[in-house]
């Protein structure tokens, strides 16, 4: 909101207060100024105002807050709030939730045309185009009052004035010279036949005032904050009135501003004042007495304020004071409609005693004895260990497109996405990575790595379910950088406490390979023709529920290490492209026993030897036992039980 | 002769010290010490001199072809040191070193500053309830930040509350209260959501960090001492802090804070639009219908809260111009991060 030094000036002597302190002092007391400009001998300050200061929607409000901060005496016009003779016109609230007050005043035989020098800017220097006279008092009484007015040439509306629900169908032309085709959360002040202006927003080019008008009707009305929002936002347009409805406006102003509009109208554009009508509830301003309490005060604040000056503030402020020992009541001016508790009051000795006034001290915290297990700090590690690894961590957008959705979950929709496509909650959050892969592949990045730790929602009858989950991705040129991959996993859940898991072989559209981990994760192979389509070469993913992987954190123990010497035998196998090596690992297991240390695979090849369907691959065997040295001959005579199992194989041959 | 093994040694001497290669060191030293050298052929001259002369030739040989065989070895030791050295100004392998995100960077740093001085760090869900988002936080029915232009909700049919993405990690204080008795001290980082199109400084999601405080003695000289502790950690020492009065539904009294511009050191800059100031984070003491409202005597208890936008910060502190490049996961950019 705009407001301007000399407007000010017409309630409060501000000699001596320079623009620039008026700023500081007026941003260290809750009303924040932005911006200060100069224009036409006057300076022009821009504010923020907040959503409980409704009051200070208005020079009037402004000029009360100046002068308890500068301690000036403030001076206000007497205006003649006349409403004799009763105007003969029917008045129709539809509904007193959209409108709980509407009045009305009649001025015959005004004579429209251009306002005087100083009506004219005050208003342009606050940002009003300059209209006519009639126009421009409306306006100037609604920045001094904060109350929206709005006049018509009572000759072009019907019989009567109703203030009511949009029809379906109906039309209006505004004067911004736009026709709006209105709905039913619009609210329009109509006559018998049409809509005349959308109420509180902006008025119809039909009825509006002309050089040629004779006779005009003010409007000065309450209308429901929120009917006035959800209808200019439907509409989407916003305008001065529109913004002080939205926000509120002091019923005690309603009067004087339209009253005062009226005086300003037969001054300067003559007529003869005929008339006053008024609907729904006469205005009423309810003020409590709270309680004010000097102790507990500083003790709330942590100051040592003494009672005698957080009284003067609040005297400074217009409050009434009840003082009966040991009892202090207090009761806030009638303008000040967001008092309502002792916190209130704090915050108004406190903002006036300054901010900055308040020392800082460090809380004094107590922490409990039992604190619970943070998930948090799990999850920093998790991030930490992949990074480890080589991973680097993405953050992407938790919505995503329908179409995007490659998962067996039923997915969560939006009820009002920002753009259609971007409409449900993401089950799954490796899509994400998928984007990023694209974004850095479309940047000449090829070989990448990633992870995310992300909330994944889905629905579950009945209701939904929302899981923390973990991807690990890897984009890269060569295939085979799979067991890579493979390895960087198994390192990684080792680093959880997870040292043996199962994969079992699934499926899930999208992907080539696809294999669950026990019951909390999955890995997989993106679909070579998915890939192509995203412009990506091989994708390997896995996903993890980490809230499992939460629960199944355990510290490590310590494990003798086996000091014995182990030896080493090497076979050349060649499985059929189908065979599990799964099943492999079951006879080595088995065969081995107790004295298999573990495995590994040394070589693979794809030669000329091999036969077609077939992979070749040399397994290097470690045999060990944990209480004594092996002897060669024992050895011997495993690996070769090993090897004719393995022999034995279906769809596997010994070279 | 003297005269001659002298001049030998010399000539031994220049010559090692040009030679650059052990390979023609080798063949120097076959040149000097080799058998057909002039020290090969004195020596073999020796047994046809006076006897009397004897002595003295055949020490001045044996220290001549020691002084030689000591000059070899040096030079030796010389080249093949110069042969094992590399280029240490030759050109590294290039190599990548994986990052974090720089917003769990900042929501690292922010969370462990106010550990320090005794909050706990816990999170969370994003999906909310109407009550939980609002009207627990004393946020009114027609207040616009219900407004489907503001919250996202969401398509999950419930009796009594709209299901919706929360907009922002106040909820979380709701919960905690309810959960927990006080004295209660906590930051809850964690993602949020809010209908806004994207651009350089707005995103439909983002990040916010709450914290919150509660006891029978916590008041708004702690509140005020817990974020200058906060921002002169996070920023600088010099970082001066400003508390405007402002307006929440969910604290009274409120502020906003703003922090002195650290680039201009406010003087005024493009990035403090020439305030000198830059909002950091909206706070205040928590509200007594929201105590009320997680079952907290208002009468026994008092407390503050804060919230921030941890992109706002980021964006602060390591200079960033445009929001959306948190999301985007260049590697470009995450590799340009580190912690200090
Ligand atoms: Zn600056």
């Amino acid at each position: 909101m705009k407001f301007s030094f000399k407007f000010l000036e017409e309630f409060l002597n501000l000699k001596g207060i320079t623009p620039r302190q008026l700023a500081e002092k007026l941003t260290l007391a809750g009303l924040e100024v932005s911006q200060i400009e100069r224009k036409e001998g006057d300076f022009i300050f821009e504010v923020e105002v907040t959503s409980n200061r409704y009051d200070l929607l208005s020079i009037v409000g402004i000029a009360y807050e100046v002068s308890a901060l500068f301690k000036k005496k403030i001076k206000l016009p007497k205006i003649n709030l006349r409403t004799r003779p009763l105007l003969n016109l029917p008045l129709k609230i539809e509904d007193e939730g959209d409108c709980p007050l509407y009045t009305a005043r009649l001025i015959k035989g005004v004579r429209v045309g251009p306002s005087p020098d100083w009506l004219k800017y005050r208003l342009t220097n606050l940002g009003i185009n300059s209209v006519n006279n009639v126009v421009d008092i409306t306006n100037y009484c609604m920045l001094k009052w904060g109350e929206p007015l709005h006049a018509f040439d009572f000759d072009k509306i019907g019989n009567i004035i109703s203030v009511r629900r949009a029809r379906k169908g109906e039309r209006l032309l505004c004067i911004d010279n736009k026709e709006r085709e209105l709905r039913p959360e619009v609210l329009v002040i109509a006559d018998e036949n049409k809509p005349l202006a959308l109420a509180g927003v902006i008025g119809g080019q039909d009825s509006e005032v002309s050089l040629t008008t004779k006779n005009i009707l003010i409007e000065a009305a309450i209308f429901s904050p929120l009917t006035i929002r959800r209808g200019r936002r439907s509409l989407g347009i916003e305008s001065e009135s529109s913004y002080r409805f939205e926000r509120g406006v002091n019923p005690l102003n309603l009067e004087k501003a339209s009253a005062s509009a009226c005086e300003l109208i037969l001054k300067l554009a003559g007529g003869e004042f005929s008339g006053y009508k008024r609907a729904g509830k006469k205005p009423s301003a309810k003020s409590f007495w709270i309680k004010f309490d000097i102790q507990r005060l500083n003790n709330f604040l942590g100051t040592s304020i003494k009672e005698k000056q957080a009284l003067q503030i609040l005297k400074r402020l217009n409050f009434n004071l009840k003082e009966k020992p040991p009892i202090i009541l207090v009761k806030p001016p009638s303008y000040r409609q967001d008092i309502k508790f002792f916190e209130d009051l704090a915050e108004e000795v406190a903002r006036i005693w300054g901010y900055q006034n308040i020392k800082e001290a460090l809380p004094p915290i107590k922490r409990s004895l039992k604190e619970e297990a943070s998930f948090y700090k799990f999850k920093e590690k998790i991030k930490d260990k992949l990074v480890s690894l080589g991973f680097s961590e993405a953050i992407t957008f938790s919505i995503i497109s329908e179409k995007e959705n490659i998962s067996s979950y039923k997915p969560l929709f939006l009820e009002n996405p920002l753009r259609k496509e971007e409409n449900i909650l993401r089950p799954e959050i490796f899509p994400g990575l998928l984007k990023v892969f694209q974004y850095n592949v479309y940047r000449k990045e090829r070989e990448l790595e990633f992870f995310e730790i992300a909330e994944s929602f889905f629905k579950i009858e009945p209701g939904f379910k929302e899981k923390t989950k973990l991807v690990i991705g890897r984009h890269t040129q060569n295939m085979d950088n799979f067991y890579y991959f493979k390895a960087k996993l198994e390192v990684f859940l080792a680093d959880c406490g997870i040292k043996e898991f199962s994969l079992k072989e699934s499926s899930l559209p999208a992907f080539s390979n696809y294999a669950l981990i026990e019951d909390w994760g999955w890995v997989g192979v993106l679909n070579k023709e998915v890939s192509r389509r995203l412009d990506l070469e091989n994708v390997f993913i896995a996903e993890f529920d980490l809230e499992e992987l939460y629960q199944k954190r355990k510290q490590p123990y310590f494990e003798e290490i086996v000091r014995f010497p182990w030896v080493e035998r090497d076979i050349s196998l060649a499985k059929r492209k189908e065979l599990s090596f799964r099943e492999i690992e079951d006879i080595i297991k088995t065969q081995a026993g107790k004295f298999l240390k573990e495995f590994r695979v040394v070589d693979i090849y794809k030669g000329e030897k091999i036969p077609s369907g077939f992979t070749g691959f040399t397994l290097r065997i470690f045999y060990q036992h944990k209480q004594r040295t092996l002897s060669s001959e024992e050895v011997d005579k495993i690996h070769f039980q090993l090897r004719e199992a393995l022999a034995q194989k279906e769809g596997l041959i010994l070279r | 002769m003297q005269e001659e093994l002298q001049k030998l040694k010399q000539t031994a001497e220049i010559d090692f010290r040009k030679a650059q290669t052990l390979e023609e060191l080798e063949a120097l030293k076959v040149k000097f010490l080799g058998r057909n050298s002039f020290l090969a052929q004195f020596s073999k001259k020796i047994p046809s001199l006076e006897p009397s002369l004897r002595p003295q030739a055949g020490r001045l040989l044996n220290e001549a072809k020691s002084f030689i065989t000591a000059l070899w070895q040096e030079r030796k030791e010389e080249l093949s040191l110069q042969q094992n050295k590399i280029d240490l100004t030759f050109p590294s392998y290039s190599l990548r070193k994986a990052k974090l995100n720089p917003l769990t960077l900042v929501i690292r740093e922010i969370c462990s500053i106010f550990e320090r001085i005794g909050f706990e760090i816990q999170e969370g869900r994003e999906i909310e309830d109407e009550w939980h988002n609002f009207t627990a936080l004393n946020i009114p029915l027609e207040h616009p930040s219900r407004d489907a232009f503001d919250t996202f909700y969401l398509k999950i049919p419930s009796k009594k509350y709209k299901y919706l993405l929360r907009s922002h990690t106040s909820p979380s204080q709701i919960r905690l209260m309810k959960k927990r008795k006080p004295p209660l001290a906590f930051v809850v980082p964690g993602r949020v959501y809010r209908p806004d199109n994207m651009d350089a400084s707005h995103s439909f999601m983002f990040h916010q960090i709450e914290g919150f405080a509660v006891d029978k003695d916590i008041n708004f000289s702690h509140l005020k001492g817990a974020l200058v502790y906060f921002a002169q950690n996070l920023f600088s020492s010099e970082v001066k802090l400003r508390f405007r009065p402002h307006f929440f539904p969910f604290t009274e009294p409120s502020a906003e804070v703003d922090i002195s511009c650290f680039i201009c050191k406010g003087k005024g800059c493009s990035v403090c639009k020439k305030s000198g100031w830059l909002e950091i984070l909206g706070c205040g003491m928590i509200h007594p219908r929201v105590l009320s409202s997680c079952g907290i005597s208002p009468k026994r208890y008092q407390g503050f809260a804060f919230g921030m936008g941890v992109e706002r910060i980021a964006m602060l502190k390591y200079r960033i111009n445009d929001i959306r490049l948190f999301f985007e996961n260049d590697l470009r950019f995450l590799g340009q991060f580190y912690e200090v």
